[in-house]
Parts: C-alpha cells; structure tokens; sequence
C-alpha cells in the first residue's frame, strides 16, 4: 500500500509548483477519485507546517490504460 | 625556486578538462572520487566520439536535487541548457534519481523537436529490476516520440524512436537493471541496446517530430499528460544523436566504469 497526503482543491493549488525542497517542486496530482494528493516524500521533506498536518490515505492510481 | 601553478587546472581536484572543470564547479563537489569519475568519463566520451554526440548527459552525482540537475554537456542553470527540473516526489541519493511511481519525475527541457528524425538516442541507466513506468515523450492519440519503458506492468518492454510507440514491443527483457538506449539511425529501423548488445530490432519508419513537448524521466510526457509514472532508480540518462554498434558498446564500457568508480555499478 502506498500512503499519500489528502488536499482540497484549494490547497493542490496553493502547492502546484511551489519549492518543498531546494530544485525540487510540489507536484500535486488526482488519483482515481479525483481526489488530490501529494507523496509523502514531499510531506516528509516540506517544512510548511499544515503540509505535515495533511491527512494520509492510500493511494489509488488512476486506471492505466494498457498502450 | 619557484613554482607557478596553474590555478584553473588544479581548481577541482586536479582534473584538466575544461567541460568536467565546469560541470564540477556547477555542481560545487569536491570530493575527489566523484570528480575523478566525472574527468575520466568525460575524457573517455571525447576519445570514443561520444562525447560529441551528446546533447544531454545526467550522471546524477553529489546526491541531492541540486546536483543532479545539472547536463554535463552545458552546466548552466537554465531551461536552455536543459538542466533537470525535479517535480513531485523524487528520492535523491548517491545512487542516482529514483521517482516514486505517484507524481515524481524530472522535466528535460528538451523539445522532441530537438532530435533529428533519423539520427537520435536516449539512453537510461537503470538500478533496479522491476515492472513500472515509462520515460520520454510522445504525442497524444497518434503515440509518436521517443518513449522508453524499460519493463511495463504488462510485462513487455516499451522503445520508440519518432515511430509508433506498438511497434517493436514484446517480452524480451527479463531483467530491467543496466544500460538501456532507444537508438535510430536510419529511418526504417528503431533499435534497443542493452549494456552495449543489441537486443531488439524493429522495422519501424520514423516520422518528422510533430511536437515540440519535453522529453521526461520518471514518466512519460504523452502530449503534456504524464502518465505511467516510473519507480526505478536512474544513475545515468543522456539524449543525443544515434550511436553505432561500437559507439554503443564504447558508451556502455565508459559508463560502466563511471559506475562502477562510484560502487554504484549493475
């Protein structure tokens, strides 16, 4: 299981190319809910407190399609 | 008696050559076995005719974001110079680059337009032996570009190379570590190397690049949708103009001892 960090829409853009660490941006995504998230290397290396208060949730990709 | 030192030379642990010089000085790393590795790697490009070929080379050393994103080939801090732009979770460590398989991956800033139809490789170096996603870029619906998947979910392996991405796959891949390289040279044929050894020929006809989207790693930019996205570690990427069989094999011996210089070798 692959844990990820739950954002509202507001907050996905609040983070969408924002610095987390130095040369490396938030890149927040929808998983197969439509439901925003971020990885927890992202959590785990921001120093922006309410990112480390963000709700983790199991990570459920979007259906792939075969090529 | 008195000695005059060539400040310059002796800047960057002793390494003579101007462009390992730069990429060193960009980079800020001092430690003497990875600069060491950097000047005979890239000594050993520039005496094989590799060198030259390259318009991109990530040898992903030093062990943070900072130093990795750094073309050995133009160590300027730019778009232009295609130097990587590390996006989502993206774990950085003397090993190399290594996505998350959710949202991490490096944009190139290197337009697809930037290859030559006929003449074009992309190469990865790969640390680990799983099924994952896939790197580069293609357009959307009609899937040309230059696309890598190393070993996909399905089981097959994945190379374009300004053709269709279905043509050329299968399951003939059954271990993903090594040296990988997407290569054309002629414009029937899209080949894939393995640690220097052809391992698949396709006859594929190329098209013109239709798009000017960037080539990626750790996913694939399929008309700026990224999709797939790629969980392997990386210690090596490079994008250029087509290599031949020797060229292939000499590219593959050089990097191999880079690799193996920094105990980081497959």
């Amino acid at each position: 299981m692959i844990t990820v960090y739950q954002l509202t829409p507001e907050q996905a853009e609040q983070l969408r190319g924002v610095q987390y660490v130095a040369d490396m941006t938030f890149n927040p995504i929808q998983d197969a809910n439509d439901t925003w998230i971020i990885s927890s290397e992202e959590v785990s290396s921001t120093t922006i407190d309410w990112v480390k208060q963000l709700p983790a949730i199991e990570y459920i990709p979007k259906e792939t399609l075969p090529l | 008696m008195s000695f005059i030192i060539n400040p310059y030379v002796y800047a960057v642990a002793g390494c003579a050559d101007s462009d390992a010089n730069a990429f060193l000085t960009a980079t800020g790393i001092t430690n003497p076995t990875i600069a060491s590795a950097i000047c005979t790697l890239v000594t050993s490009m520039k005496a094989d005719g590799t060198w030259a070929k390259c318009q991109a080379i990530y040898p992903f050393v030093g062990g943070n974001a900072t130093t990795h994103k750094f073309n050995l080939k133009n160590p300027a801090d730019t778009n232009a110079a295609f130097r990587l732009s590390f996006v989502g979770g993206v774990t950085h460590t003397s090993n190399g680059i290594q996505g998350n398989g959710v949202n991490g991956y490096a944009n190139t800033f290197f337009p697809l337009t930037n290859y030559a139809q006929n003449n074009l490789s992309f190469g990865l170096y790969s640390r680990t032996n799983s099924l994952s996603g896939g790197n580069g870029a293609d357009t959307t619906g009609t899937f040309f570009g230059v696309v890598l998947y190393i070993k996909f979910t399905d089981n097959n392996t994945y190379y374009s190379t300004n053709n269709f991405i279905l043509n050329g796959n299968g399951n003939f891949i059954s271990d993903s570590r090594g040296l990988f390289v997407s290569n054309r040279l002629v414009s029937t044929n899209s080949l894939l190397y393995r640690n220097g050894v052809l391992v698949r020929n396709t006859t594929s006809n190329s098209v013109a690049a239709i798009s000017a989207i960037n080539m990626a790693l750790m996913v694939r930019n399929n008309g700026g949708n990224l999709i797939q996205y790629d969980s392997r570690q990386y210690s090596f990427a490079f994008m250029g103009q087509g290599l031949t069989p020797t060229e292939n094999l000499n590219l593959y011996n050089t990097i191999q001892t880079f690799q193996t210089t920094l105990n980081r070798n497959v």
